[in-house]
């Protein structure tokens, strides 16, 4: 509930554009930023920019234009400073970071708004919108938040705060059931235990730093029946964009995908090509694989031959997706050749709203109009900023966390007694916590009198 | 017709510490129980304190309470418990005489100028407009009084279990109080059943003790009131014996018959005090439980089988008990039994333990759904302070988690979803090394000197520890040790300094104490109590200050008080669960708020929001406590 330390988040809207803009926000944050700033920002008078390089230590981070405003004239009514840099991921991360390693903390949903109203920034009758806005903005943090934890970093994270929690229940144990006739563990035990989380949160550190959170892709289907030039797509999207990771169709696969960066952000195209072939036996199969595929997915190009009219394939697929409505894109391939007017009225009129566009992928006609499409989608389904602020969050906590379990593991070496051992595992724990949800005593206590025989 | 200011419902260890602090605040006080003659009977085990617990007793007795004067009169057995740790854990604990105990707490209520000690049985409560003006007894006689402080323990609509018998009971041997639970019910009170159990009482004569571990009191016993110059009463030992596969294997045989396996008691019972048919049932590979015995008295013949609870047929719990060592031949003089009893929710409860739906109706004790002579002592206590306050007109009494385990206790009470008894645990106080047994002096008594209810003596002597403490820090922790004499004391114990150092600085070396350093330094008349406080003060510095920190914080989002006209219902922006979580416990500040589960720090600015936009329209934050 502090009111006046320094919070950050990136404020600019997501559709990609070539500049991003950081807000910071709070007591002393012009000297902050000054620190980091290759002109002097300190006299300044607030209601001006500056052009300069953004620097850690010697390392230039980018080339950005400073916003500087004065208390009481700014939008939460506190010293601000605003940031703009390059449109880039990876920047926008660096230079957020940058600010969270040195005292400053990731502004919570709507914190912005809310000084503003505490400042008086705002008057009464925006109270409840400010209300909202923090509601709505943290209810879509949550999601994403819960999305990217849906998965690896969300079980290794359970992992973690379970290792611990049961480390505390034996020292809270150790307290409160002295009388019982119950075995204490041995400091060495816990000191064990201890080692091997900090080895699992390095590792998760480390994987977090080469692969920058791999769980905020946005994954592209490409679906349709064999030979409908998924794969020439696919190719075309390739050659004119940044591939990260290319795989080639192997046996071992059940799909083909390629990672590409298209406007800042992270897709994986997937050719549903592979689904089919490799289950070519058992068709069945294959459709269910394409339903799973087709709902984990946050876009689906469908791809149709427009040269032509709709076949039982063509259908089947239509009823596979007839529910995705919202993440559709409809392609009609082959314009090259012929538009078959029978399938362009009956798509139009099974899809109404969706866009569709005709293309040809073989002469890459209108290929920029279904790039321009699926970037439109992407910021529709997507809220980068706050892609990058969960990342940046998790990769803090997890920072925090390894140093404090570093010290209770000095706590445990110095052999400190139980009661402040709980403290260090305490705070270790809490961290945990902000990702997961708040661990309380009462778990703890649930966890000791499901495991051990507690009552004379 | 007279009327009473306070009248109290019941004379265990709630309703003693109820009706003596009104007394004290000078209020005309009634306590109307069942049988004088069983006021302060410890109708659970003959022990006062243990971990957690004895904080508690340290804290009501700084606050102008009896427990703790009342167990240094009649205690048997001392022991400070977890002396292996450090202080902010260590708990005092005694054995009582049982007898003893109900004698001189019958004693300390003896008070005649200001307490009526009235018997009968209440039968139902006289609520005029949503107010408690008075009690009804069953033989239809009224009784009048502005505050009513109810503490009926498990004895509301009370049945006891033995095997599939069972009968209406508060206790084995005291009727069970009917038509209460009715009437309230009847006011908008919402119900809930618990269950407890007891062991058997088995005779003394018949055990045979030389087989047994001895459990020896500590030889200097260290008294539970600042006001208790010294224990005069002589010590006895309890024992610890075990349970084995053959006893296990009886009580097994007993399932068929058992109340709780056979769905008969409905009451859920708590975990952390569980029945030997629970235990060996829920723990099948452990081939030994712990039993403590415990004597109920120098000359009283029973001895309670701490460890064994159990509601099991008669013939099994005599067959079973037989099977342990050292109990081959002893003879049952009660059996054990599970109790099952009404209690309310206390979410119905204000901080000040008064009723939501009744004004100047308090509740307090086990019927509150806790477990524990402390803890209900300490709610008596709070809700007699209360009460007295508000016939007063002066502000509540309220007790942060900051500041005392009486303030977690009820926090923890009115703030939570309660499934089973609630009973103290350290690990529930989150500033644990802040609240420890030996400060609560420190912490309370200014506090209960300002309500009245600290008498002179105990004030004087608190005074005098405080200049001590203050004289410590500032005169001695500077002084500089003399390098020779600390070498040449410490030798083979400590690293030998190459200079002189002070007393603060020597102290952070964990071997090093500051009785010696002031033994050392030729300084005395400290006493060691006050040596204690600041020695701990400086090793444990860092911890100290980390919880101190948390403390602030937390005392600041305690200071926001949540205006009493909001209505979290129309709040759209909160999550549905924190609207009707929030809705259903009307929490008073925002720090209250934020500790109901399913509340989200969200939630908590979306609050926040709201109780600026109250301060700004000029609303008055009023406390909902005394609405």
């Amino acid at each position: 509930m502090d009111n006046n330390d320094i919070i950050i988040a990136p404020i600019s809207a997501t559709q990609g554009g070539s500049i991003n803009l950081i807000r910071l926000s709070g007591k002393g944050v012009i000297s902050k930023v000054n620190s980091f700033f290759s002109r002097d920002i300190l006299s300044s008078k607030g209601g001006r920019f500056y052009y300069g390089q953004l620097k850690n230590n010697d390392d230039i981070i980018d080339d950005v234009i400073v916003y500087i405003f004065k208390a009481p004239h700014s939008y939460t009514g506190e010293d601000v400073v605003e940031i703009s840099c390059h449109g880039n991921f990876f920047i926008t991360e660096e230079i957020i970071n940058l600010f969270l390693d040195h005292d400053c903390r990731l502004a919570d949903p709507g914190e912005f708004s809310k000084r503003a109203f505490l400042n008086s920034k705002m008057d009464l009758v925006q109270a409840e919108a400010v209300a909202d806005i923090i509601s709505a903005n943290s209810k879509r943090a949550v999601k994403n938040s819960i999305n990217q934890l849906h998965g690896y970093l969300s079980g290794e994270i359970n992992r973690l705060k379970r290792q611990l929690v049961d480390l505390a229940s034996l020292v809270e144990l150790e307290i409160d059931f002295s009388e019982e006739d119950i075995e204490i563990i041995p400091y060495d035990k816990i000191i064990d235990a201890l080692k091997d989380i900090l080895i699992q949160t390095e590792g998760l550190l480390v994987s977090y730093e080469t692969s920058k959170s791999i769980t905020d892709k946005i994954q592209v289907l490409l679906l349709g029946k064999p030979n409908v030039g998924k794969s020439s797509i696919m190719n075309g999207f390739i050659n004119k964009d940044r591939v990260i990771v290319s795989s080639t169709p192997g046996t071992t696969r059940d799909h083909i995908h390629e990672d590409i960066i298209l406007n800042d952000t992270f897709i994986r195209l997937i050719d549903s090509a592979g689904i089919r072939e490799q289950a070519r036996e058992i068709e069945k199969e294959g459709v269910q694989k394409s339903r799973v595929l087709a709902k984990e997915s946050d876009i689906i190009l469908f791809i149709l031959d427009g040269s032509q009219k709709l076949d039982q394939e063509d259908r089947r697929i239509i009823e596979l997706v007839e529910a995705l409505g919202n993440k559709l894109i409809l392609v009609l391939n082959k314009n090259d050749i012929t538009r078959n007017k029978e399938t362009y009225a009956e798509i139009n009129i099974k899809f109404p709203g969706i866009p569709v566009v005709d293309i040809s992928a073989k002469t890459k006609n209108n290929m920029d109009a279904l790039r321009k499409e699926l970037i439109k989608k992407i910021s529709l389904s997507t809220d980068q900023n706050i892609n990058i602020i969960t990342n940046a969050r998790h990769y803090h906590l997890l920072k925090n966390f390894k140093e404090q379990v570093t010290i209770t593991i000095k706590s445990a070496e110095q052999r400190m007694g139980p009661e402040y051992l709980a403290i260090d595992l305490r705070s270790a724990i809490d961290i945990l916590g902000t990702l997961t949800g708040a661990v309380t005593s009462d778990e703890i206590l649930n966890n000791i009198f499901s495991n051990f025989c507690i009552g004379k | 017709m007279k009327k009473y200011d306070v009248i109290i419902i019941g004379g265990g260890h709630a309703g003693i510490e109820a009706a003596n602090i009104t007394a004290t605040m000078e209020l005309s006080t009634a306590l109307i129980t069942l049988d004088k003659s069983k006021i302060g009977l410890m109708s659970c085990n003959p022990a006062i304190g243990g971990l957690a617990k004895g904080q508690l007793v340290r804290e009501i007795d700084a606050l102008g309470g009896v427990m703790g004067k009342i167990i240094d009169q009649a205690g048997i057995h001392f022991k400070m418990l977890n002396t292996s740790k450090g202080p902010a854990v260590q708990s005092p604990r005694a054995q009582a005489d049982r007898s003893l105990y109900a004698r001189v707490a019958q004693k300390v209520l003896n008070r005649p100028d200001r307490l009526d000690i009235i018997e009968g049985m209440v039968s139902g409560l006289l609520i005029i407009s949503g107010r408690a003006e008075g009690v009804v007894l069953a033989e239809g006689q009224n009784i009048y009084g502005r505050a009513v402080i109810l503490t009926a323990g498990t004895f509301l609509n009370g049945i006891i279990h033995v095997g599939l018998n069972q009968l209406s009971a508060g206790r084995a041997g005291d009727l069970p109080a009917k038509g209460l639970s009715e009437t309230l019910a009847g006011n908008g009170f919402r119900l809930g059943r618990l269950k407890t159990g007891t062991p058997p009482r088995i005779h003394r004569d018949s055990i045979n003790y030389t087989v047994m571990e001895e459990q020896l009191p500590d030889e200097k016993p260290q008294p539970f009131s600042y006001s208790t110059y010294r224990i005069e009463q002589k010590q006895i030992s309890c024992f610890i014996t075990y349970t084995n596969e053959h006893t296990h294997a009886i009580l097994r045989q007993g399932f068929d018959a058992s109340p709780m396996f056979t769905g008969r008691i409905k009451g859920v019972g708590p975990r952390y005090c569980p029945s030997i048919e629970d235990k060996i049932d829920r723990f099948a590979d452990k081939n030994r439980h712990q039993l403590f015995l415990e004597p109920e008295g120098y000359f009283n013949k029973e001895v309670y089988v701490n460890g064994f609870s159990t509601s099991l047929p008669a013939h099994i719990q005599e067959r079973a008990i037989r099977t342990v060592k050292g109990l081959e031949q002893c003879k049952i003089v009660r059996l054990g039994y599970a109790v099952e009893y009404d209690f309310f929710p206390p979410d119905q409860l204000y901080a000040t333990l008064e009723t939501k739906p009744v004004a100047n109706l308090y509740f307090a004790g086990q019927i509150n759904g806790t477990s524990g002579y402390e803890e209900a002592a300490a709610q008596g206590l709070l809700a007699g302070i209360n009460a007295a306050l508000k016939l007063r007109d002066e502000p509540a009494f309220i007790l942060k988690r900051s500041e005392a385990y009486i303030g977690v206790l009820i926090d923890d009470l009115i703030n939570k979803i309660h499934e089973e008894p609630y009973r103290m645990f350290t690990s529930r106080a989150e500033f644990r090394l802040l609240l420890r047994q030996d400060n609560a002096d420190l912490r309370l008594m200014e506090k209960g000197r300002a309500l009245g209810v600290v008498d002179d003596r105990a004030y004087e002597k608190f005074q005098k520890r405080k200049a001590q403490i203050a004289s410590l820090k500032s005169k001695e922790l500077e002084k500089k040790v003399s390098m020779e004499e600390f070498n040449r004391f410490y030798e083979g114990k400590s690293t030998p300094i190459k200079q002189n150092h002070t007393v603060e600085k020597l102290l952070k070396r964990p071997e090093v104490s500051l009785k010696d350093l002031l033994h050392l330094l030729k300084r005395e008349g400290y006493e060691q109590s006050a040596i204690m406080d600041v020695e701990f003060g400086i090793k444990y510095k860092g911890y100290l200050d980390r919880q101190s920190a948390l403390m602030e914080k937390f005392v600041k989002t305690e200071s926001l008080l949540i205006p009493p006209e909001i209505d979290f219902k129309n709040i759209r922006a909160l999550s549905a669960e924190a609207r009707e979580k929030l809705d259903l416990l009307k929490p008073r500040s925002l720090g209250q708020a934020s500790r109901i589960s399913g509340v989200t720090p969200s939630d908590i600015s979306v609050l926040l929001v709201y109780i600026d936009k109250y301060k700004k329209m000029g609303v008055s934050r009023g406390t909902a406590a005394t609405e």
